[in-house]
């Protein structure tokens, strides 16, 4: 089967939308919500969780994975990701919330394989920070292979919108244009007057659907939108690093009587762990990343745990196409710095993240009836020596690591120059351990040696 | 001009003074014919003797004679003796097809020069026309009949055009013009009938990115709508309504938000595709897809959508096998063979066939379609077209995809797509089968008029060729921006088509930027480049005067200001990424 899911991916073929049926068998299940369960089986029928026990009995000629010794997981949830989407920024206007992400949605990226291979099977797929109030953002399903963009979405999933706060905002536009906002106080101002306006907007609409006034009001898809926030329609995802700033949007939103906030980033999360619980406010955080820009020094690897530790619902995302690959790592590192037991330290990556998105009904646990996008890992996945063995979405297997093919890409442009992984990543054509050395090797007998050491470990 | 010359001289002149001008027309007719394509007008009555008529695809119609008077087919059929006034024409045994139709381009509408724009305060809320917005412009104020295009898509057979505007976003509305020599308002014969829209931002305004165009697309259709109902409301009773405020974009859009002007919609990629369509199903224009070039992907979807589909002309360049060799013959890419680059050759292999195959596939699946020429190069266009008969598409549907399938897209199927009696005389002409990798144009008649390139060589520009030593290359290059100094290099070809510019950055390696607007005029070098940040497209012009082996000038960008830049020829161009 993945051979074939393989060579349809080489060859850039339709694969099945989704829908699988498969047994796991005789797996090491951490559910995440119910515990674990040792040497248990998992069927999933037309790509949904059908039955979790001992000895499955199944349809003859179900697709069967042996799962002996294996530990199953459900796939992990990225609720920070900028992969599979042709446009980051629509950055010329600091409230951008007409424009949608989703409406760029490219299946042909491969991230979306190399996030799979980290077993994450869905990812947040945001618009940039250069706005105070940027675009929508699509949760999509990592379903490589399919050709129609359409077919990532996650059908269902709560919409949701990116704000940002702070250096991004202010440098795009009061350093880069010339125009409001120049400072923070700026920033506050313009959701205060999006939220202003949305709501007028949405008032002259009422007034004249209800024959109170009988001129059509003009149609302004961006206060549509902030009015579709003001409704509770639309979750907010906001970049956010200072503490002070993220009390300044909870009391915006306060004052506009909005509930929905999810602070992104939130490096200073820690000093405010207790405001955040008690409006409500659910945090997505780097493991330890930082000191990139002068308002992300003051931080602690501890900041997950904290934040966990004051009741917020707390996640670990990635930002990156590179990190995404590893987000059981980087859940892991807050058992070092935090002692969050097992369950708190995968729920970082799996059902905190699907909370945030609104998807927690669906995915984020291994239950009966949820979907079926599973990760499987051949040790512990918070242990530093696991490596993703295989993944799952929606009952259809997507990555497998006996079947990892050198080159992925589905779609090339047959005028694009060849760029390997490795150099799309660096920026070098070879890693240069070995710069010089080479040369000189190749005259000598170690040459051969060489080759073999060469195509036995290096075929990035 | 000669027409007018001839009338003049009927009559009253003695028989010698006759002979002699016309000796002299004649002459001045064939040194036309040597420089150019420009009409004969000696008479405008024609004889086509024994040729093979394809009077519809799939059809031939061997030894037939065809008469052509005054811009119409006269007559069509065995043993019709020629008109006493007919010029007969030096077209024995040879092919004779309805005019092809170019479905969608640019043809006949100049490049704008670049003059400076006016500097934007604010990016955010830019004026429409800067943002690429005009709907409401109609090509028949930009079309030119003397711009070099037509008379360069006329001599591969092409006798009408689906002209639009170029601009970005919405540029405006397109007609269908015969490819004569008339103006405008002469040669056109479908007057706005189309609407151009496309993926394409102004620079560095909103909308700057392919999210922002889809939102302000949406906005602009439903305030067009509202526009359109609040109208029809104001016309049956004003009372106690405010007269509507007539937007010009506005307006311009509602016949398209009322299906009653289809939207010519630019979709290269399948995912412009999907883009395009889901823009479709939600608003419900009327789609017409056009220059699609990844189409082959998606033909399943694409048959249950029941949209119209214009492929492009423009086929990828196969790749030249001497570039691969001296990878090849390199010692240590030998040695370390990537099991990811031959994936990736192979897939590239691959996808070079299946973008050959497109135009097949489509037919394998049962699916109609046009052809745009908006992204081909004129002289590609026939070479392409046969290169997709040899990759599979039937001669017949070929054909039909350049004459019968566009005539009825367009609603002219009555005057033009088929070459049959008391139709409009738009004919091309050619020595063999049209399709057949040898064959050429020999005749094309546009409403009659006879453009003739049966004496004509083919074109190899020597002058350019000469002093391609001095230009042709690869140059290093330096910029210094203040802070820091950028450099790469700059390579320059001469192809086929031209000049090929690729500038490519030394500390971004993997992403080359290919020039465009390019000019070369005695030493002095220009052209523009456009690159893109976190989806923000930069240009940057360059303006260099060449002094031998070396370079000086500036590049400019708008958002940036100005820099010098300086470089030299490098002198044994290498693979200066090859390193391990």
């Amino acid at each position: 089967m993945t051979k074939y899911l393989l060579t349809l991916l080489v060859f850039g073929f339709q694969l099945s939308f989704g829908q699988g049926n498969i047994l796991i068998k005789n797996g090491n299940i951490l559910t995440i919500t119910k515990g674990n369960l040792q040497s248990t089986d998992i069927y999933i029928e037309n790509g949904k969780i059908a039955k979790i026990g001992k000895n499955l009995i199944v349809p003859e000629g179900t697709q069967t994975m042996d799962a002996t010794g294996l530990f199953v997981m459900p796939g992990i949830i990225d609720a920070h990701s900028h992969i599979a989407i042709d446009a980051v920024n629509e950055a010329t206007n600091p409230n951008t919330a007409e424009v949608n992400v989703g409406d760029a949605l490219n299946p042909f990226d491969v991230s979306i394989y190399r996030a799979l291979a980290g077993g994450v099977t869905i990812s947040h797929a945001m618009h940039g920070s250069a706005n105070a109030i940027g675009g929508q953002c699509e949760t999509i399903k990592h379903r490589y292979g399919v050709l129609n963009p359409e077919e990532l979405r996650m059908t269902g999933a709560p919409r949701t919108i990116k704000f940002a706060l702070g250096e991004n905002p202010i440098r795009v536009h009061g350093e880069g244009n010339k125009i409001a906002p120049a400072t923070r106080m700026g920033v506050e101002q313009v959701f205060r007057q999006a939220f202003s306006e949305g709501r007028l907007y949405a008032k002259r609409w009422e007034d004249y659907n209800k024959g109170i006034t009988k001129n059509t009001p003009n149609y302004n898809l961006r206060l549509e939108t902030i009015a579709d926030i003001l409704k509770g329609d639309i979750i907010i995802h906001c970049h956010s690093y200072r503490a002070d700033e993220i009390l300044m949007l909870m009391k915006v939103l306060k004052d506009f009587g909005i509930k929905k906030i999810c602070f992104q980033h939130v490096n200073e999360g820690f000093k405010v762990a207790p405001e955040l619980a008690e409006f409500g406010a659910s945090a997505s955080v780097f493991s330890d990343w930082w000191a990139y820009k002068f308002e992300v020094y003051y931080s602690t690897a501890y900041n997950a745990a904290i934040l966990t530790k004051n009741g917020v619902v707390t996640s670990i995302n990635s930002d990156s196409d590179e990190l995404i690959r590893h987000l059981y790592h980087e859940a892991a590192k807050t058992q070092r710095y935090g002692n969050l037991t097992d369950d708190e330290a995968l729920s970082l990556i799996t059902i905190n993240p699907a909370i945030q998105l609104g998807i927690e009904d669906r995915v984020g646990s291994l239950e009966v009836g949820k979907d079926g996008d599973i990760a499987i890992f051949e040790k512990h996945p918070l242990s530093i020596y696991t490596t993703p063995h295989m993944t799952i979405v929606d009952g259809s297997i997507r990555f497998d690591s006996k079947n990892d093919n050198p080159d992925m890409r589905i779609s090339i442009d047959p005028e694009e120059k060849y760029t390997s992984n490795f150099e799309e990543k660096t920026g070098f054509k070879e890693d240069n351990c070995l710069q010089d050395v080479t040369e000189y090797l190749l005259q000598s007998d170690y040459a051969s040696y060489l080759r073999f050491v060469y195509s036995k470990n290096h075929t990035h | 001009m000669n027409s007018g010359k001839r009338l003049y001289f009927r009559g009253g002149l003695n028989r010698f003074t006759y002979v002699c001008v016309f000796l002299l027309f004649l002459y001045q007719n064939y040194v036309n014919a040597q420089n150019s394509d420009k009409p004969k007008e000696v008479t405008n009555t024609f004889f086509l003797q024994n040729v093979n008529v394809i009077p519809q695809p799939g059809k031939i119609l061997s030894g037939y004679n065809v008469v052509i008077k005054n811009g119409l087919i006269e007559n069509i059929g065995k043993g019709i003796s020629a008109p006493y006034n007919a010029k007969k024409i030096k077209a024995d045994s040879m092919f004779v097809y309805a005019g092809f139709i170019d479905c969608f381009s640019h043809t006949g509408v100049p490049k704008t020069e670049s003059k400076d724009q006016p500097k934007i305060t604010d990016p955010g809320n830019p004026p429409n026309d800067i943002a690429g917005i005009t709907p409401q412009k109609s090509v028949l104020e930009t079309y030119k009949s003397s711009d070099k295009s037509i008379g360069d898509h006329r001599s591969s057979g092409f006798t009408m055009v689906n002209a639009a505007p170029r601009g970005y976003m919405l540029p405006g509305q397109s007609s269908l013009f015969q490819l004569s020599e008339a103006e405008a308002d002469l040669a056109v014969v479908k007057r706005d009938f189309g609407m151009m829209m496309q993926f394409s931002n102004s620079r560095n305004v909103y909308p700057s990115t392919v999210i922002g165009i889809i939102a302000k697309f949406r906005e602009l259709y439903k305030n067009s709508e509202i526009l359109g109902s609040t109208n029809e409301e104001y016309n049956s009773n004003p009372v106690g309504i405010n007269r509507p405020v007539f937007k010009k974009e506005e307006w311009a859009l509602y016949p398209v938000t009322q299906k009653k002007q289809p939207l010519f919609f630019v979709a290269s990629s399948s995912n412009q595709v999907y883009r395009a369509i889901q823009l479709q199903k939600e608003l419900g224009f009327r789609l017409i897809l056009t220059d699609v070039k990844k189409g082959w992907v998606i033909i399943d979807d694409l048959k249950k959508q029941n949209v119209e589909i214009l492929l492009s002309l423009d086929l990828p360049e196969e790749k030249k096998s001497s570039k691969k060799d001296s990878v090849k013959t390199n010692v240590k890419d030998s040695v370390f063979i990537n099991m990811e680059e031959r994936g990736f050759e192979e897939k590239r292999q691959r996808a070079l066939e299946e973008h050959f195959k497109q135009a097949a596939s489509f037919e394998k699946a049962g699916l109609s379609f046009g052809f745009s020429l908006l992204s081909s190069k004129p002289e590609d266009v026939l070479k392409n077209i046969k290169k997709m008969v040899k990759y599979g598409l039937s001669e017949k549907k070929a054909l039909e995809a350049l004459t019968t399938y566009p005539a009825g897209l367009f609603g002219v199927l009555s005057q033009t797509g088929t070459v049959e009696k008391g139709k409009m005389a738009n004919l091309v002409i050619s020595d063999k089968p049209i399709f057949e990798e040898k064959s050429s144009v020999k005749y094309v008649f546009v409403e009659g008029t006879i453009f003739d390139y049966s004496q004509t060589k083919p074109t190899k520009s020597e002058k350019t060729n000469k002093d391609t030593s001095a230009i042709s290359g690869i140059w290093s290059f330096s910029v210094n921006t203040g802070e820091e100094e950028q450099t790469g290099t700059i390579d320059i070809t001469l192809t086929d088509a031209g000049y090929k510019i690729v500038v490519t950055p030394e500390d971004d390696a993997q992403n080359p930027e290919t020039g465009f607007d390019i000019e070369i005029k005695d030493n002095t070098l220009t052209f523009a480049i456009t690159t893109e940040e976190e989806g923000q497209a930069v240009t940057f012009l360059f303006n260099v005067e060449i002094k031998g082996n070396s370079f000086s000038g500036n590049v400019s960008a708008k958002e940036l200001g100005n820099f010098i830049i300086t470089g030299e020829k490098v002198p044994n161009p290498k693979h200066f990424n090859s390193r391990i």
